[in-house]
C-alpha cells in the first residue's frame, strides 16, 4: 500500500522521517466529496437501511471513511438553531477504481436425457470463469478530480475489448451517502462496449457509510444494463518504483520539501513530497521497491559515462523485477552522467528491446545542478530541480510527452501521434514542461509550479487505455488468462448445461471426448434465441482444465454459418449441441490419463450463461500398444482428421488413424477413426453429372467399401457407437449414410439403416421430437 | 566568412558556434552551408524523450551567414550568426524551420 509518510525504501533524500505530509483531509487541492443543497431526498430510507437521522451535531461528521473526512466543505455546523437541521446532503469521495462484482456461479443439475447419473451436483467453487472483465475508474473528486469515468472491458467471447471516457455531465449528492454521477461517452476504443450514457451510483444500504455501487449503461440503442460493482481502490492502478544508483552519483533525491525554495507559489502547501506521493496524487497506489541497488560504475564504458544501451543492460542485470514483459513497474536510475554529456539532465532511455519504457534515468553531474547566478537558495533550487527530473523522467515511463509536443501528429498513429488530439501546453507548469523554457524562464516557472501534472496530463494517466499508460507498452490482456475468476451476473433466464453422452463420466485414453451441450429457457416466458447457438461453436466457450493443471480455452474446429438464424424457445424448451472438447485448434485439450473439469458458457446477446462444472475420468492406457501409440494419435492433424470426419489430404494423420483401427479396433478411439476413414469415400467424389438436366452423381469407387464399413462401425454395435461418437454426430452419421444410400438408388439398404436409426434411438431415450423426425425420413423411403 | 579564404585552402578559426538540432526531425539528410561550401552533414532525428535530434559545431563568427537545408524536402533557411549567442537551436514545425540562439548551453531532460 501507498505510504503516506516518507517510508521510501531506503531512498532518504535527507530529511527526516518526521519531515511532513499534508494529511488528505487538510490538503487544499483534496475534494473529499460533495455536498449539495438539501432536497426531499436527502435522508430519505433506503431499502432495508436504518432509520435516516442526520449527523451528530457538534462534532465531526461522520463520513463512511473515517481517514478521509470533508475538510473545505462547508460544514454544517455550528447550527444556530440545533433543533431545525438545515437541509444538506453529504456524499463522500467515490473516486476509484471499481470492478464488477464476482458472480456465484451456483450448482446446475441438468435434466437427464439419458438414462444414467450423467449430471452431477456442480463442485463450488468452480473453475473460475472470466467471461467478462470490466473496471470502472470514478474520477469526481479527490486530488484534482477530472471529471471523468472511464470503463475498460474485455469480454472473453466473441473475445474482444473496449475501453470508454466519459465526460461527466452531472454530479449529485441526492442524499446523505446516495451520490449520481453521469456521463456522457467522448472516447471509444475498440467497439465491444454498447451506449452512450454512464450513470454511477453509490448509495448507502445498512449503514451509514456507501454499501451498493453500480454502473448503468444506457443510449445510442442498446439495451440497458445495470452492473454491480464493488469497491477496489481510491487509486486508479498501482506502480511500484525501483530506485537504484550508481555508486558514485550521490545519494538520490525522491523526496523534496516544498518549503525550502523562497520562489514557489505563495500559497502553495509546505510539505514534504515523495515521488510516490506526486504519484499517488496523479492517481496511482505508487511505492517503493524494497530491492534498492548500488551499481558500479564499471557498467559503463571506461570513460565513466553512460549510453543508453549500457543503461538498459543495467536494468536487464539489476533491477529487481525486470522482465520483458508489460507491467506496472518502473525502473530509476540516479547516475552521474550520460555519454551525451553535461547538458543531459536525464532520459526515458529504455526504447531498446520489445518492450519499452520501463527504465528512466537521472543525471546528477548535469546541467541540473547549474542553480541560476545570484540563486537566494542554490542548495534547495538543486534540490528541486533534480527532484523535478526525476518526476519528469518518470512520467515520460508513463508515455507522458513534453508539453510543447503534445499537438505533435505522425499520420497513421505513428510514433509521436497523441491518444487524442491534444492542444500544445508551453506554458504549462507541469513536470512535463521544462522550466527553462517557459516565458520568463525558470524563475517564472516555478513561481507557479504546484508539483503536480496537468489536467490533460492527469486524464492520460488515469483513463487512457491502459495498455497506453502502464510501462512495457503492451495490451494489459495479451498475457492474462483465467488467473482472476472475475464473470458476470446471471439473469437466471438460461440454463446451461454440458454432459457427456454416457452414463458414467469416464473416458478411454485415446477416445475423443465429445460433449453435449443444452441450453434450457428457464424463464417463464417465450425468448428469442439463435437455432444455431449451441451447435456452431463460435458462440460457445468451453474451459477444460486437468485438475490441478490451468484452464485452457477451447475454440472450434469449425463455425458453420455467418448468417444468423432467428428462433425462439418456448419456457422449459431446450436446444442442443455437441462438440469435440477434446481437442482445439492448437491441439488436444484432453490428452492424459487424470481428472477433468470442463465448464461452457454461452453469450445470448450479451447475457452470459454459465454451465455447470463437468468432472470427466479419461483412463490409463490399455496397453502398451497405446501408449505407443499416443504420441501420433494425439496430433493437431489427427485431432483435425477426427474433427472433420476424415481429411485425406492428411495423409500421414490419416495413416496414424489407419494404423489405430487395426490395431486397437474395439477401442472407442477405433470407432472414430473407422469414421473418419469411412466417410470420405462417401462423400468426396459427388459431381454433377453431363446432360440436359445435371443431376447429382456418387462415381466413388469406393462407395460399397464406405458404405460396409459404416454400416458395420454404426449398426452392429449400435449402443458402444452412439456412447463414444455422442448422440448427435451418432445419428447424424447415420441420417447421412442413409441419404446416400438414397441417392444411390439403394433405398432398401437406405431403410435398413434409418430402421435401426430409430430403434437405437428409441432403445435410448432420445426426445421424442428427434424420433418422429427419423420416423418421418423412414416413412418417405418406403 | 570570418576565416576563410574564397577558393583558397588556408582556413583560420577564429569563432564557433553550435547548432543544436531540435523538435520535428525525422532522420532526413540535413546541409549547412557557408558561403557555396558545405560545411557539415548530418541526419538529425529527434528523440521524443528528450526533443534533443543532434548537434554540430560549425566555425563561423558572428554576422556570418549560414543556410540550413533539407535538401530532399526542399526545406531551407538562412540566418546570420548572432554577436551574443553562441549556441543556435533549429526546429522544424508544419511553418518550415525555425532557427532561435541563445546564451546558455541548452539542457535535455
Ligand atoms: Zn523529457
Amino acid at each position: 500500500m501507498p505510504r503516506k509518510t516518507n517510508g521510501n525504501g531506503g531512498h532518504n533524500g535527507g530529511h527526516t522521517p518526521t519531515d511532513l505530509l499534508i494529511s488528505e483531509d487538510q490538503h487544499p487541492d483534496f475534494v473529499a466529496g460533495r455536498v449539495d443543497d438539501g432536497s426531499p431526498q436527502a435522508f430519505t430510507p433506503v431499502p432495508d437501511g436504518p432509520i435516516p437521522q442526520p449527523p451528530p451535531l457538534g462534532g465531526p461528521l461522520p463520513f463512511p471513511r473515517p481517514d478521509l473526512p470533508m475538510p473545505g466543505l462547508p460544514r454544517p455546523e455550528p447550527f444556530p438553531f440545533p433543533d431545525r437541521f438545515p437541509p444538506i446532503n453529504l456524499c463522500a469521495a467515490v473516486s476509484g477504481r471499481y470492478r464488477l462484482v464476482q458472480p456465484v456461479i451456483g450448482p446446475v443439475l441438468p435434466g437427464p436425457m439419458l438414462p444414467g447419473p450423467i449430471g452431477r451436483p456442480v463442485p463450488v467453487p468452480s473453475i473460475p470463469l472470466n467471461l467478462m472483465r470490466m473496471t470502472v475508474r470514478v474520477d469526481v473528486d479527490r486530488f484534482f478530480p477530472q471529471q471523468r469515468i472511464s470503463v475498460e472491458l474485455f469480454n472473453l467471447f466473441p473475445r474482444r475489448s473496449s475501453h470508454v471516457i466519459a465526460d461527466v455531465t452531472s454530479d449529485q449528492c441526492l442524499g446523505y451517502n446516495n451520490r449520481r454521477v453521469t456521463a456522457t461517452i467522448s472516447y471509444r476504443d475498440g467497439d465491444a462496449f454498447p451506449g452512450t450514457t454512464l450513470v454511477f451510483e453509490a448509495r448507502r444500504t445498512t449503514g451509514l457509510r456507501y454499501g451498493m455501487y453500480r454502473l448503468t449503461v444506457s443510449g445510442g440503442g442498446a439495451v440497458t444494463r445495470s452492473y454491480d460493482l464493488e469497491f477496489e481502490s481510491t487509486y486508479f492502478d498501482s506502480v511500484e518504483f525501483e530506485i537504484d544508483r550508481v555508486s558514485n552519483a550521490g545519494t538520490p533525491v525522491t523526496s523534496i520539501n516544498t518549503g525550502t525554495h523562497p520562489n514557489r507559489p505563495a500559497d502553495l502547501p509546505v510539505e514534504t513530497l515523495e515521488l510516490t506521493t506526486v504519484y499517488q496524487r496523479a492517481g496511482f497506489a505508487a511505492y517503493y521497491s524494497p530491492g534498492a541497488n548500488v551499481i558500479p560504475v564499471s557498467g559503463a564504458a571506461a570513460n565513466g559515462t553512460w549510453s543508453d544501451a549500457e543503461m538498459h543492460n543495467a536494468m536487464v542485470t539489476h533491477w529487481s523485477r525486470f522482465a520483458n514483459k508489460p507491467q506496472w513497474a518502473l525502473w530509476v536510475l540516479f547516475a552521474a552522467r550520460h555519454d551525451q554529456g553535461r547538458s543531459l539532465g536525464g532520459v526515458m532511455f529504455d526504447d531498446i528491446g520489445p518492450n519499452h519504457r520501463q527504465g528512466t534515468a537521472i543525471f546528477t553531474d548535469s546541467f541540473i545542478q547549474d542553480a541560476p547566478a545570484g540563486d537566494a537558495n542554490a542548495a534547495a533550487w538543486r534540490q528541486r530541480m533534480v527532484f523535478w527530473t526525476a518526476a519528469h523522467e518518470m512520467g515520460h515511463a508513463f508515455n507522458l510527452a513534453h508539453s510543447w509536443q503534445k499537438a505533435l501528429g505522425v499520420a497513421g498513429g505513428g510514433p509521436g501521434d497523441p491518444w487524442i488530439p491534444l492542444a500544445n501546453e508551453p506554458e504549462a507548469r507541469s513536470f512535463m514542461n521544462y522550466p527553462f523554457r517557459v516565458s520568463g524562464g525558470q524563475a517564472s516557472f516555478f513561481a507557479d509550479f504546484r508539483f503536480r501534472f496537468t489536467d490533460s496530463e492527469l486524464r492520460f494517466l488515469r483513463h487512457a487505455p491502459r495498455r497506453f499508460v502502464q510501462m512495457g507498452n503492451a495490451n494489459w490482456f495479451v498475457n492474462h488468462n483465467f488467473e482472476a475468476p472475475d464473470a458476470l451476473p446471471q439473469s437466471g433466464r438460461w440454463k446451461l448445461a454440458i454432459r457427456p453422452n454416457r452414463a458414467q463420466n469416464r473416458f478411454a485414453f485415446l477416445e475423443p471426448v465429445k460433449l453435449e451441450l443444452k441450453l434450457t429457457n428457464a424463464g417463464s416466458e417465450q425468448q428469442a434465441v439463435e437455432h444455431d447457438l449451441l451447435s456452431d461453436g463460435k458462440h460457445i466457450s468451453l474451459l477444460i482444465a486437468r485438475k490441478g493443471g490451468k484452464a485452457r480455452l477451447w475454440a472450434p474446429f469449425m463455425t458453420r454459418c455467418e448468417r444468423h438464424e432467428g428462433g425462439s424457445l418456448a419456457p422449459g424448451q431446450s436446444l442442443y449441441g455437441q462438440h469435440f472438447a477434446g481437442a482445439t485448434t492448437s491441439g488436444w485439450l484432453i490428452d492424459e490419463p487424470g481428472l477433468y473439469q470442463v465448464q461452457a458458457a454461452v453469450d445470448i446477446d450479451g447475457d452470459i450463461v454459465v454451465s455447470n462444472v463437468l468432472e470427466i475420468i479419461v483412463g490409463t492406457p490399455a496397453g502398451a500398444e497405446e501408449e505407443r501409440m499416443a504420441p501420433d494419435w494425439f496430433t493437431e492433424d489427427v485431432a483435425r482428421v477426427l474433427a472433420f470426419s476424415g481429411v485425406p489430404e492428411l495423409a500421414r494423420a490419416t495413416d496414424t488413424v489407419r494404423e489405430l483401427v487395426e490395431r486397437s479396433p474395439a477401442s472407442a478411439a477405433a470407432i472414430h477413426g473407422g469414421l473418419a476413414l469411412s466417410s470420405p469415400m462417401l462423400r468426396n467424389f459427388k459431381v454433377l453429372g453431363d446432360g440436359d438436366a445435371p443431376e447429382l452423381k456418387v462415381i466413388s469407387a469406393d462407395l460399397d467399401a464406405g458404405v460396409k464399413a459404416q454400416i458395420d462401425l454404426l449398426t452392429k454395435a449400435p449402443d458402444k457407437a452412439a456412447e463414444t461418437l455422442g448422440h448427435i454426430d451418432y445419428f447424424g452419421a447415420l441420417d447421412s449414410l442413409a441419404t446416400t444410400l438414397k441417392d444411390e438408388g439403394d433405398t432398401k439398404r437406405a431403410g435398413d439403416v434409418m430402421t435401426k436409426s430409430v430403434a437405437t434411438m428409441k432403445a435410448r431415450n432420445v426426445l421424442k421430437s428427434v424420433i418422429d423426425k427419423a420416423e418421418r425420413a423412414l416413412a418417405r423411403l418406403k | 566568412m570570418a576565416g576563410v579564404t574564397d577558393g583558397l585552402w588556408g582556413v583560420v578559426l577564429t569563432g564557433t558556434v553550435t547548432i543544436d538540432f531540435q523538435e520535428g526531425f525525422t532522420g532526413d539528410d540535413l546541409e549547412i552551408r557557408a558561403g557555396h561550401h558545405v560545411v557539415a552533414r548530418l541526419n538529425p532525428r529527434t528523440r521524443l524523450q528528450t526533443g534533443w535530434a543532434g548537434r554540430s559545431e560549425i566555425a563561423a563568427d558572428p554576422g556570418d551567414t549560414l543556410v540550413i537545408a533539407l535538401p530532399d524536402t526542399g526545406l531551407e533557411t538562412r540566418f546570420a550568426v548572432p554577436a551574443d549567442a553562441r549556441y543556435i537551436l533549429v526546429n522544424r514545425d508544419e511553418h518550415g524551420l525555425r532557427i532561435t540562439n541563445t546564451e546558455d548551453e541548452p539542457g535535455y531532460l
